[in-house]
């Protein structure tokens, strides 16, 4: 972790500061490097003779088969994040799983075309102006140019993806949706572009594809009848809005939560033969999921404890006996850096020796008239303090004294005497005794 | 106490620490001297022998006796022939806590003393002062160190983020060595390892003072005051309800009871004694304690760095002590799974306990659940926290759990820092709840700011996301699948540091400037 820059001019005293956390990672930085040592690695492979058989080797293979990683992820990224929004069978954790899936994917696909990209320039498959405009070369096959316009899309898509957080507030959020959706289109025609720009697909390369694009048209049918079906004006309305039992609440670990019947009136459990038993009715007559209990409540990582119930269960037991409230807390806080048990304090077992004083001294309505009293605002007084089991020596009343002058101005300086004695820290002092 | 207050310091008997305060406003090296004469450095042997006969305990909280920290560091410097360091611990992390800025403030020479005392005795290779990036005390020690041109050994200033585990020995030690700057992983004693793998002393800058007190003016003398087995003052920081918050010197022996009537508060419904790891005590409690670790220990509080907060009587103590769990939950260091999930559940439970809903026994069962499992004892004190409040203030709980409540606001007389000096939290998350559809993947991927409720949408508390936690934050708002959560920056976000780091630079300047170097207009 660097430490931030000493002041190191006309400073006699060394100054650094620290900073929680790690460093800051430099993404550019990796890529910038990581792309560099690449580079380099090719260009000194082709100074021995196998070297350059390989970066041929290599070459011929990207040539080949790198667009169609691109297809691959591309049409995986689709399903993925078209599966990811669904709610009905998929818990939290499989969707969050399904968004890593997907991202994973674009990221595999964007760089993949990148490369497919560079590889077919390099090979003199398609002009560097078939890259950046659409049917550029007026001689080469029409699909080359499907292929730029899907690129477009697939762009667009992955900036529209990563760029999401800007769509909250000052955009309006489903905006963000219409734009992403390119990513269909995108798919499509790369698919088109993929199938036919270069060598003839076989068949079953063919087939696949054709399941995979009616699965996701289906499936697509699927989320757009659940999405529209929901805020649909005059249906019947579902139980509730938004919750879905399965996938509402999931906890990471055990709901510790206590029962409704302590301290208020007990919940009155009739397991109907139309609802589930892990429903409870209320007084006012509305419902209520049953809260889980555990006999202890140890977390319980992994076990999602939602409406588990059986049928016959008897409603939720009520909550174990308090624990007796721990004696003593062992103080680790206070163990300051050594936790040997032998180094104990020896001085805490002193005997009291000196009598209390005495207790009518402080009795409450002493107390609250002495209380009106405000010593700071009658500026700097000694008075006498009643004190404890200190006694002072004899012939000496300890006083109070309040220092008054915190917010004093500066005052005339007073003139400089001479030190008695040596200088304080004179150079001298090092190494005494 | 903000950092923009002036505290008022009082002083009971005879002044050790605060002597000399009246006739000058900040003690510099000349009126140091005028006020204490000359330091005359002791030897490593006298140095034990005066530690240990005026019974010297750490000021930081944990109350160890010196003495034996003194023969750890020279032990293991002797067995494994390394020098030492000493370490200044002034970065008082606490926000209730200000005895230690008032000392590096007034009378700084006294600090830097005892650590020049510890470092000539220990022949250390260098001194640290640790002091937190408030602003507050650091250019006073600067011009304290700049006066002193000979010291045993080279002296140097760290700065370390102003956050609550800051004071913690292990995270100052690593915040020197230049690592992250929270508790280490596996507990390592400061005097077998501690700065650059050298034994290391390091100790509150109280402790100091009070040596250079002691080397001063004798052992006789300073056992003269307090009780006999802990002899010397204490520094007491009183806030809270106190009509005047100050700092009060008191030799041990005197009743808490004197100390509050000083600062104008009553105990009213508890006490708060040893800061937001100590422990709450009532107010018949408060009226019998004497201030001594033992005395506190006896009516069940804490003595631990010297923190009183009277919590007055027209505050709803549930609502503050909630409102500070969530702050400690906030300020975990985030390494330690237990610490990480198990603090924040314990604030909602509180918060359950306020709301009616919850029970002190969950709180009980969850701060089992975290005792002892961690890296260092944040939740251990955050748990004895919330535990002698729940006991302390029992009708209260009983008000809030089975009628509607106490019906009072909170005050917030429990200090909490807020705005620039939040240790970089700025951002709260906020939820457009027409928008949200009970998705639940923020909770899944938040579990330490976000729960859903039996409805599955969620709930979380309005505190600011912790720095540690705030890449979560942004992941959770990037994968809300309605986009309906949002980070917003809190009113008092702080401009770009450099912008504020080059005004504090250009402040320092003009201060600097001046001819009338010495007395400044300092806080504190």
């Amino acid at each position: 972790m660097p430490r931030a820059s000493t002041k190191r001019v006309k400073e006699p005293v060394q100054t650094t500061s620290s900073r929680t956390g790690r460093p800051r990672r430099r993404p550019f930085l990796l890529l910038a490097t990581g792309g560099t040592a690449v580079l380099a690695t090719l260009t000194a492979a082709n100074l021995t003779e196998w070297g350059r058989f390989a970066t041929a080797y290599l070459f011929v293979t990207l040539n080949f088969y790198i667009g169609v990683v691109s297809l691959v992820s591309l049409s995986l990224t689709v399903m993925a994040g078209l599966v990811s929004t669904d709610r009905i069978i998929l818990k939290i954790g499989h969707r969050v799983l399904f968004q890593g899936i997907h991202r994973a994917t674009a990221i595999l696909a964007m760089v993949a075309l990148g490369i497919h990209i560079a590889v077919k320039v390099l090979a003199a498959h398609a002009a560097l102006g078939d890259a950046v405009v659409p049917f550029f070369s007026q001689g080469r096959s029409l699909f080359i140019g499907f292929g730029t316009i899907a690129a477009y899309l697939m762009l667009l898509s992955f900036w529209v993806g990563i760029a999401r957080i800007r769509f909250i507030g000052r955009a309006r959020p489903w905006l963000w949706r219409v734009l992403h959706c390119s990513a269909y289109a995108s798919w499509l025609v790369a698919l088109a572009h993929g199938l036919n720009a270069g060598r003839p697909a076989a068949t079953w390369v063919v087939v696949s594809y054709l399941a995979c694009v009616i699965g996701v048209s289906l499936a697509l049918l699927v989320r757009l009848y659940t999405r529209f079906g929901r805020y649909a004006p005059g249906t019947r309305a579902e139980r509730a809005i938004g919750v879905n039992a399965q996938t509402a609440v999931i906890p990471r670990f055990q709901d510790t939560r206590v029962p409704l019947a302590a301290p208020r009136s007990p919940v009155d459990v009739r397991p109907e033969s139309s609802q589930p038993a892990d429903l409870s009715r209320l007084d006012d007559g509305s419902y209520e999921y049953a809260p889980v209990t555990s006999p202890g409540y140890a977390p319980n990582f992994g076990q999602a404890q939602y409406g588990q119930a059986s049928p016959a269960s008897p409603p939720a037991p009520p909550p174990p006996p308090s624990a007796p409230p721990p004696a003593e807390y062992a103080d680790p806080r206070y163990r300051d850096d050594l936790d040997d048990p032998a180094w104990q304090d020896e001085w805490a077992e002193a005997e009291y020796a000196e009598p209390g004083y005495p207790d009518e001294a402080y009795r409450t309505d002493t107390y609250a008239e002495e209380y009106q009293h405000d010593y700071w605002a009658e500026g700097d007084q000694s008075r006498e303090v009643p004190l404890g089991r200190w006694t002072p020596p004899p012939g000496e009343r300890p006083r109070l004294r309040l220092i008054t002058n915190n917010d004093a101005p500066a005052g005339p300086r007073q003139p400089r005497s001479q030190p008695r004695g040596r200088q304080r820290g004179s150079a001298e002092d090092y190494r005494a005794g | 106490m903000s950092s923009a207050a002036v505290t008022a310091v009082g002083c009971i008997g005879p002044a050790r620490l605060t002597a000399g305060f009246d006739a000058f406003r900040r003690l510099d090296l000349w009126a140091q001297t005028e006020v204490y004469g000359d330091l005359d450095l002791v030897s490593y042997g006298e140095l034990v022998r005066i530690a240990d006969q005026i019974r010297l305990q750490g000021r930081g909280g944990a109350g160890f006796p010196f003495a034996r920290k003194l023969t750890a560091v020279a032990e293991s410097a002797r067995r494994r022939s390394l020098p030492t360091v000493v370490v200044v611990n002034a970065t008082e992390g606490e926000p209730a806590a200000w005895k230690d800025k008032m000392l590096l403030n007034r009378a700084p020479h006294l600090v830097i003393d005892g650590a020049a005392l510890v470092a000539s005795a220990l022949r250390a290779r260098e001194i640290v002062f640790g002091i937190a990036d408030d602003g507050v005390a650091g250019d006073s020690l600067l011009a304290a160190l700049r006066e002193r041109q000979h010291l045993p050994a080279p002296p140097r200033v760290v700065t370390v983020p102003h956050r609550f585990l800051s004071g913690e020995g292990g995270a100052l030690v690593r915040g020197i060595n230049g690592e992250a700057h929270i508790p280490p992983g596996k507990k390592v004693r400061a005097s077998d390892s501690g700065v650059d793998g050298l034994p290391t002393l390091l100790s509150n800058a109280e402790t100091f003072a009070q040596l250079a007190v002691a080397v001063s003016i004798g052992v006789e003398e300073y056992t003269r005051v307090g009780l006999p087995e802990e002899p010397g003052t204490v520094l007491l920081t009183v806030s809270g309800s106190a009509r005047q918050p100050s700092i009060i010197e008191t030799p041990t022996g005197v009743p808490l009871k004197e100390v509050l009537r000083i600062c104008g508060a009553t105990p009213g419904q508890g006490v708060l004694t040893g800061g937001y790891h100590g422990r709450w005590i009532t107010p018949e409690a408060a009226s019998q304690a004497e201030v001594s670790r033992r005395g506190f220990a006896e009516v069940g509080g804490a003595l631990g760095a010297g923190i009183i907060i009277p919590l007055g009587d027209d505050t709803c103590p549930l609502g503050e002590v909630a409102r500070v769990m969530h702050y400690l939950a906030a300020e975990s260091a985030g390494q330690c799974g237990p610490c990480r999930l198990g603090m924040p559940e314990m604030a909602r439970l509180v918060n359950s306990v306020l709301d009616g809903t919850g029970s002190p026994d969950a709180v009980h069962a969850v701060a089992g659940a975290t005792k002892g499992r961690g890296a260092c004892s944040h939740p251990d004190g955050t748990a004895r926290f919330a535990l002698s409040a729940l006991e302390t203030f029992v009708e209260d709980v009983s008000a809030h759990l089975y009628h509607n409540g106490c019906g009072r606001p909170v005050k917030g007389v429990l200090p909490i820092p807020e705005g620039p000096d939040d240790g970089g939290a700025n951002h709260r998350l906020e939820v457009d709840w027409s928008r949200c559809d009970g998705h639940g993947l923020c909770a899944h991927i938040l579990p330490e700011m976000v729960r859903l409720d039996s409805n599955g949408f969620p709930a979380f508390p309005g505190a600011p996301v912790p720095a540690w936690l705030e890449p979560q934050a942004r992941r959770a708002v990037d994968m809300c699948p309605a986009l309906a959560l949002r980070l917003t920056r809190t009113a008092s976000a702080p401009a770009p540091d450099a912008r504020r780091r080059a005004e504090r630079q250009r402040a320092a300047k003009q201060r600097a400037a001046r001819t009338d170097r010495s007395i400044k207009r300092t806080h504190g």
